[in-house]
């Protein structure tokens, strides 16, 4: 019986011959070297340490549950509340118990030039408020991932931030050639 | 003119202030010593290295500090005790000559207004440093055209990282932490900077982990400042001993750490460093290629997956790896992952 791998090459030898590879698409704007991303004003911004507790996880685990956390807590706002939020953690994640100093912005909605005004005044008060109201309900969404909230600081001179533009999430590289998922790697 | 770094509110406390001038005084004059040349020769002789020198300083201004230091003019104490200590005590001749000519510098250097601009100057030419680096392998479109601002924040318990990298805000955080090692820091302030755009500002995708970020990228701006002669001899020595000491710190913080252990890693795997270095040794341009293409992955948490897992494999297969990837006159990191996959 072949193993796996000849069979697998040997697919791929006939695969060959019948259509020849695809090249390769020549990649969007937004995924070479000048990445699509937009500068955006900050109507209120502040400083958070996260302390994760609970079970042991990778940086990239507490970094995916904030984010969802994020998500989860701004769909628990109105339509009318609607507004853009981004946190971004700054520095390393150090371990369970030790806090992770986080930033956390909300944006001036994208309007034209007619209503800046506008945005200018009301608009941005009502985004402070809520900001605020946003901030609260994250740090509930936080709380209930073992992700515990610090008190929220001023995050002084953040006036913008530039953010990526948002876009359809990318198919994952193992569902969009079949493949079954990767072994991960080991960590020492 | 570089922006002059801004202040976090922990940070505006008077008696930390001057602190951290007098690092910046004892940095200024070391660094100016260390720049002579006469000044390895008068060390060796007297059984010294620039890292002991420094490393002796910075444990002397740490334990002043912990003690309580209010004022710039405690710096006075700060030298007596270092030349009563074991390793400046006994010397004579040309060292000890320049040991108190550095002394002299440091107390000069004191009442000079701009202290907190040597972080500004440092931020300026890290960004520069970074570009010119990146130019030479045409991928400097990936660095910010303008340096990131730089903020000063308190960090007392010392259990964060030296830097902090915020992108979209542009900004980096400088850590002021009242260690030992804080003193080495300001002496690398440049090299530690350009360690932030390298590795936290010029990546498109943010979700690349330790491996990359603390491990590839570390060794790729470390093969670098190597073999440049910008960067003196003594920062270069200097480097090694300050990364050792972040890492003992690191372990320190996480064995304190209550509760389960945590699956942090300080540089990512063991061994990508020296895998690192064989293959920028064997080809600058292979190195950058493959480096070019970590750097231009775009936004993506599976894209920073394949890549921990191509870099888990160069480890893995050792030279192989290493001769693959010399091998490669494209790197595309899909071709390459589609072909150790297979």
């Amino acid at each position: 019986m072949p193993s796996k791998k000849s069979k697998n090459s040997a697919k791929r030898q006939v695969k060959s011959k019948r259509n020849p590879a695809p090249k390769r698409k020549p990649k969007p704007a937004s995924q070479t070297k000048t990445q699509v991303r937009q500068s955006r004003e900050v109507v209120y911004a502040v400083r958070i340490g996260i302390t994760p507790t609970g079970k042991r996880r990778t940086e990239a685990e507490v970094k995916a549950e904030v984010a969802e956390a994020l998500e989860a807590a701004r769909k628990k706002l109105t339509a009318e509340e609607n507004i853009g939020a981004h946190v971004e953690g700054e520095g390393g994640y150090l371990g369970l118990g030790v806090e992770w100093p986080w930033l956390f912005v909300t944006l001036a909605p994208l309007v034209g030039h007619v209503a800046k005004g506008f945005v200018e005044g009301a608009a941005k008060k009502m985004g402070e408020v809520i900001g605020e109201k946003l901030l609260e309900l994250f740090f509930k969404e936080l709380r209930e991932r073992h992700l515990s909230p610090g008190p929220p600081t001023p995050a002084p001179g953040i006036t913008s931030v530039t953010v990526p533009t948002e876009k359809p999430p990318a198919k994952s590289r193992e569902r969009a050639t079949g493949k079954k998922g990767r072994r991960s790697p080991s960590r020492r | 003119m570089p922006d002059i770094p801004q202040f976090d509110p922990s940070f505006e406390d008077t008696s930390l202030q001057a602190q951290f001038r007098i690092l910046v005084a004892l940095a200024r004059a070391l660094s100016h010593g260390l720049n002579q040349p006469a000044t390895f020769l008068a060390f060796e002789r007297a059984g010294l290295s620039g890292n002991q020198v420094v490393g002796h300083l910075g444990a002397i201004i740490a334990a002043h500090i912990e003690d309580g230091v209010e004022e710039v003019n405690a710096i006075d104490g700060i030298w007596d005790a270092a030349f009563a200590g074991p390793k400046f005590r006994n010397t004579i001749g040309p060292c000890r000559d320049i040991l108190e000519a550095i002394r002299a510098q440091s107390l000069a250097e004191l009442p000079k207004p701009n202290s907190f601009f040597d972080l500004a100057t440092a931020n300026a030419a890290a960004h520069r440093f970074t570009k010119e680096t990146l130019k030479k392998h045409g991928l400097d479109e990936l660095l910010p055209a303008e340096p990131a601002r730089v903020e000063i924040f308190a960090d007392l318990t010392a259990v964060h990282f030296c830097a902090g990298t915020s992108r979209m805000a542009h900004k980096i955080r400088w850590a002021y932490q009242q260690v030992p090692h804080a003193l080495e820091g300001l002496l690398l302030a440049d090299l530690i900077l350009s360690h932030e755009y390298l590795s936290h500002l010029v990546p498109i995708n943010s979700h690349l982990d330790q491996s990359v970020r603390e491990g590839w990228l570390v060794s790729a701006l470390r093969e670098t400042f190597q073999s440049v002669p910008s960067v003196p001899r003594w920062k270069r020595a200097l480097w090694v001993d300050h990364r050792s000491h972040l890492y003992r710190h690191f372990l320190k913080v996480q064995e304190s750490l209550p509760g389960p252990p945590s699956a942090v890693l300080f540089e990512g795997f063991s061994a990508l460093d020296e895998q690192a270095i064989r293959l920028h040794a064997k080809s600058t341009t292979q190195f950058w290629k493959f480096t070019g293409a970590i750097l231009e992955r775009p936004e993506s948490q599976e894209g920073a997956k394949d890549i921990a897992w191509l870099l888990y494999e160069i480890v893995r297969r050792a030279t192989e790896g290493i001769d693959h990837l010399m091998s490669r006159k494209h790197m595309d990191i899909d071709d390459l992952v589609d072909y150790w996959d297979s």
